[in-house]
């Protein structure tokens, strides 16, 4: 563990922040005794700063009013103390003659630019972030840290504390005169490099910025440029995303919205009239913050407008149709172009529009659209089981590359079970003779790897799993499912013969209980995994070469003791050549949810979101 | 019993920080831990008398300080996100283990020194963290940059303050040599 990353973790724990992959690793350090030593270090070091500073803040008597007690605080206010009365009437005398010639510079100011046309009003964002100095910020060991450049001039603000850059702040354009008009109370200038250059005195272009680029991964686009974190996003911006890209905006107000991948939203607004939007195709995630009356968020495709009050929603669009899956709130949604056609769709309903047939909000999510992009395989007992009287032959493969399971000996083949869990079937194996054969193949993960398992397993099982690629004699396995423990999920992966590591989550599978595992492979190697939707564990393995696996086995291990075939019931899987984005991932472990579980007992554990 | 009671308060005096980086370290706002701080010292007065002399009385103060915060934890949402008992009982763990320990709080007038020596913009940065209590987050959105690049940033600010205490530790040992 660097000590980068524990300062990471350390500064995400203090502001409440960590994930659940955060957590698990802060916790695995904090349970070493060097862990806990840096911590007490690290935290008597930040106690020491801190009273250092408000000392000095106190002392210099230019500090916020934060540092006296609030309102209702049961704190001792810090005895400062007294001026001398001549010195505070001098400084009295000083202060009302500096606010007498800067009222006169202000009128000076107003009449030498009354007769220039009004300019339009315009927000900007903050400007663009820029990583801190990577310099030490002193300039040798034996020297004071030089003061960073001038910092770009800023428009005035509050005093002492500057408006916060989600809010577009509206300012009028810069001119020479404006920067050189006194500032009421100038914001001190951060330190970092200077933005000002000799283009610096050439007009800027003014842009009305709707949110800010909040988080991203793979091929993501603001316009036609790639998509940086923290960047504004200017009014009328399309943003999109490659077959890997993942992108997420936020607004002021703390509205989200996330693009799956392979999607394009263009037209993106924030205006007197509301929030919009035009996705083109793909799909969207949106956690829309409560709206102001009279300013919904309005977002449209080629079919139909979802209005929003204030919800969690998820809309697809592709030729000829549009779906909106509403998982909170409520959404009006419009047939488009006549306008005429209107349904409310409330939680846990979904409504389509597209063809002409009546626009109905139907109950349940079941049908939250799992990515199809790169999937390799989608194995569901409720499609394409092929029996052979009471046990199962075939599985079909849902995907669209034909990767289907296969069993031809009898007693190797499975039972199916027609009501195994909410009214939903599965595949039942005894964890002694059955199991299922996968074609060959499975040979192009570069761009890492999701695969998702509902099951319910049975106690015992410490060395089965649930997928096992390439148990030839070449070792290039990619394995998923149990080892060493009936309750330690585990993922990793052979590169000839070869491993990094295997990434394990001790208790994470639970007997006789429904369960989603899932496994994400970033395309470095990293992995985390998944229980119910939850960050579990995490950690690196080996990055899979690029070869034909086979043979290929689904429930079953060739290595490992004698607890090497699965015994459980087993609802459907679904393995990605790619890594899937965190929304994608989402919507996949949403679709489970609204599939096996009561939406009114969901498992404790249950995140949908994985947050 | 009069000096009992003075030895105890100059004990605590003494791991007065120590105790503030335990209250800070459980609910991260600065504002809290200084109002939870002065509740414990309250606490420490009026019951001196019960405190047994030879017991661990940074274990005590823990104990009273962790009370106050689960208290503060019920009244506030905000700090729903560090009722991690997990994480709890670390914390708890790192500070206990590490309680004899000279920690860098006792070198704080060297540390003094090296502030001073901050460029503004510098010192600003780390006022709005340690003084005013602003998440990365926030003052990522003041200063229009990412959260990972405050965190960089606070991270190089604190590798060199402590390293000119540390050289300004060793120089003035060899000078006073």
């Amino acid at each position: 563990m660097s000590k980068d990353r524990f300062d990471e973790l350390y500064e995400r724990y203090s502001d409440g922040e960590l994930s659940d992959v955060d957590r698990a690793q802060f916790i695995s350090i904090l349970e070493t005794p060097q862990g806990r030593e840096r911590f007490a270090e690290h935290a008597a070091y930040e106690a020491a700063l801190s009273e250092e500073l408000r000392v000095g803040a106190a002392a210099r008597k230019t500090a916020s009013s934060r540092t006296l007690p609030k309102s209702g605080s049961r704190r001792i206010a810090l005895a400062i103390d007294a001026e001398p009365d001549e010195l505070r009437l001098l400084k009295r005398i000083g202060a009302v003659a500096a606010a007498a010639v800067l009222a006169i510079l202000t009128i000076v100011f107003a009449i030498t630019t009354q007769s220039q046309p009004p300019r339009p009003l315009v927000s900007r964002p903050l400007p663009v972030p820029q990583l801190p100095d990577q310099r030490p910020l002193e300039t040798s060991k034996s020297e004071p840290p030089p003061a960073p450049a001038a910092a770009p001039p800023r428009a005035p603000s509050a005093p002492g504390l500057p408006p916060p850059p989600d809010v577009p702040r509206t300012v009028e354009p810069p001119s020479a005169a404006r920067l050189e008009a006194p500032s009421p109370a100038p914001v001190p200038p951060p330190p970092r490099v200077p933005l000002a250059t000799p283009d610096a005195e050439k007009p800027r272009e003014s842009a009305t910025f709707v949110g800010t680029v909040e988080a991203l991964g793979g091929e993501a686009k603001l316009g036609d440029q790639p998509a940086e974190a923290g960047r504004g996003v200017p009014a009328g911006q399309s943003l999109s995303t490659g077959r890997d890209g993942y992108l997420a905006v936020r607004y002021p107000d703390g509205s989200r919205l996330e693009l799956a991948g392979d999607t394009l939203v263009a037209k993106l607004g924030d205006g007197p009239s509301g929030k919009s939007g035009y996705l083109d195709t793909g799909m969207i995630f949106v956690e829309a913050a409560k709206q102001p009356a009279g300013r919904p968020m309005v977002l449209t495709t080629a079919q139909a407008e979802s209005t929003v009050i204030g919800t969690q929603f998820v809309l697809s669009a592709s030729a000829g149709t549009t779906r909106l899956d509403v998982r909170e709130g409520r959404v009006r949604f419009t047939r488009l172009p006549q306008a005429v056609s209107s349904v409310v769709v409330t939680a846990g309903h979904y409504a389509v529009a597209g063809g002409s047939g009546e626009l109905v909000s139907r109950p349940g999510v079941a049908l939250w659209k799992a990515p199809t992009a790169g999937l390799q395989l989608w194995l569901r007992a409720d499609a394409g089981v092929k029996l052979s009287g009471s046990a199962v032959a075939a599985w079909v493969d849902q995907s669209a590359t034909g990767n289907s399971a296969v069993q031809d000996k009898p007693a190797a083949q499975p039972l199916w079970v027609s009501n195994a869990q909410a009214g939903r079937p599965a595949l039942r194996f005894d964890g002694a003779n059955h199991f299922f054969q996968l074609p060959d193949g499975f040979s192009d993960f570069r761009l890492g790897l999701t695969v998702f398992v509902v099951a319910r397993p049975a106690a015992g099982g410490t060395w089965s799993r649930f997928i096992d690629l390439d148990i030839g004699p070449t070792c290039d396995n990619i394995v998923f499912g149990r080892k060493d423990g009936s309750d330690r999920l585990g993922f990793w992966i052979y590169a000839n013969s070869q491993t990094k590591g295997r990434v394990e989550a001790p208790g994470a599978v639970v007997a006789d209980q429904v369960q989603s595992f899932s496994a994400l492979l970033a395309p470095g190697g990293h992995v985390t995994l998944f229980r119910n939707g939850a960050a579990i564990g995490a950690g690196d393995t080996s990055a899979p070469r690029s070869i034909v696996r086979k043979p290929n086995l689904l429930l079953k291990s060739t290595s490992g003791g004698s607890e090497s075939l699965f015994n459980g019931d087993l609802f459907e899987v679904l393995l990605y050549n790619r890594a899937l984005s965190e929304t994608e991932r989402s919507f996949v472990e949403a679709y489970f949810y609204a599939k096996y579980f009561d939406p009114a007992t969901p498992p404790a554990s249950w995140d949908p979101t994985g947050k | 019993m009069i000096l009992e009671r003075d030895r105890l308060i100059r004990e605590f005096q003494r791991d007065r920080l120590r105790l503030i980086a335990y209250i800070r370290s459980l609910i991260g706002d600065a504002d809290l831990t200084e109002d939870i701080f002065q509740e414990v010292s309250v606490v420490v007065l009026q019951k001196a008398d019960e405190f047994s002399p030879g017991a661990d009385l940074q274990a005590w103060c823990r104990g009273i300080a962790r009370n106050l915060v689960v208290r503060e934890r019920e009244k506030s949402r905000r700090l729903r996100a560090f009722s991690d008992l997990r994480i709890v009982e670390l914390v708890d763990a790192a500070f206990r283990e590490n309680a004899g320990r000279e920690l860098l709080d006792a070198r704080r007038d060297l540390l003094r020194k090296c502030i001073e020596r901050l460029a503004a913009p510098s010192r600003e940065l780390l006022e709005q963290r340690y003084h005013l209590g602003l998440s990365l987050r926030e003052i990522g959105q003041r200063l229009g940059r990412t959260e990972a690049a405050v965190q960089v940033g606070l991270s190089r600010l604190r590798k060199w303050l402590s390293d000119c205490a540390q050289r300004r530790a060793e120089s003035g040992a060899e000078a006073s040599a």
